[in-house]
């Protein structure tokens, strides 16, 4: 991978807040963030407990018209 | 080991997979009907307030949720319908200050493994471009198997 590669997807990171940079002269220091990755972590939580009781409803709604032809024989 | 074995498509999406043993049709139905979404998206909560859905691309769905600190709406615009394939449409709740508002994006495929049974895919990402998630997630698996490299070749 070229330099101007690097630099970009640093800058991508940083854009997405999972970086950060703090530049001393000529040196950039690069920093993971754990507030950002802690936010990305947090809503991936969210989303997956309102999924899957989403699906879980889901498969009750879907099964439920079988069950009842089931119950008429 | 690489690092990047540990992310997914990118570190903010959500994929969940499950096998539904119905027609395929009756799957990708239940998406698109206001009645049944009523039954499976807002079941956790006491009453529901409305469901409106306009199933095209380019049409717009919302979904209101009456909840103890007062409605809650998520909406968004279909992107892409493929009857008894795919949905994808973009998610975004409502905020009270709009500009607290993040559009997300969430894709649903179908897919008939026989007459009477389904594979469902459901995948919730927070970059609401499909362009934008994929140069993130590049950037993500580069940078990180970059940084493996060189934290190697220090050693």
């Amino acid at each position: 991978m070229s330099q101007p590669a690097i630099s970009k997807h640093v800058k991508i990171l940083e854009q997405s807040g999972l970086i950060q940079r703090e530049v001393d002269g000529r040196v950039h220091h690069l920093r993971l963030s754990p507030k950002a990755i802690e936010a990305a972590s947090m809503w991936l939580e969210t989303q997956r407990r309102f999924w899957t009781a989403a699906l879980d409803r889901l498969e009750t709604f879907l099964t439920e018209p079988s069950e009842k032809e089931q119950n008429k024989k | 080991m690489s690092v990047s074995d540990l992310t997914t498509p990118a570190p903010t999406s959500l994929v969940l997979r499950r096998t539904f043993n119905v027609p395929v049709e009756r799957v990708f139905d239940a998406w698109l009907s206001p009645e049944a979404m009523r039954r499976f998206l807002v079941g956790a909560q006491p009453r529901v307030l409305d469901v409106k859905v306009d199933p095209h691309a380019g049409g717009s769905y919302s979904i209101t949720w009456e909840t103890d600190e007062g409605p809650w709406t998520v909406g968004g615009v279909y992107r892409e319908i493929v009857k008894n394939e795919r949905i994808v449409c973009t998610w975004t709740w409502e905020e009270d200050d709009p500009a607290d508002a993040r559009e997300t994006l969430l894709t649903l495929e179908f897919r008939a493994l026989g007459p009477k049974q389904t594979e469902f895919v459901l995948t919730h990402t927070n970059f609401s471009s499909e362009q934008s998630r994929d140069g993130h997630a590049t950037g993500w698996t580069g940078i990180v198997d970059e940084l493996a490299e060189v934290m190697n070749d220090a050693q």
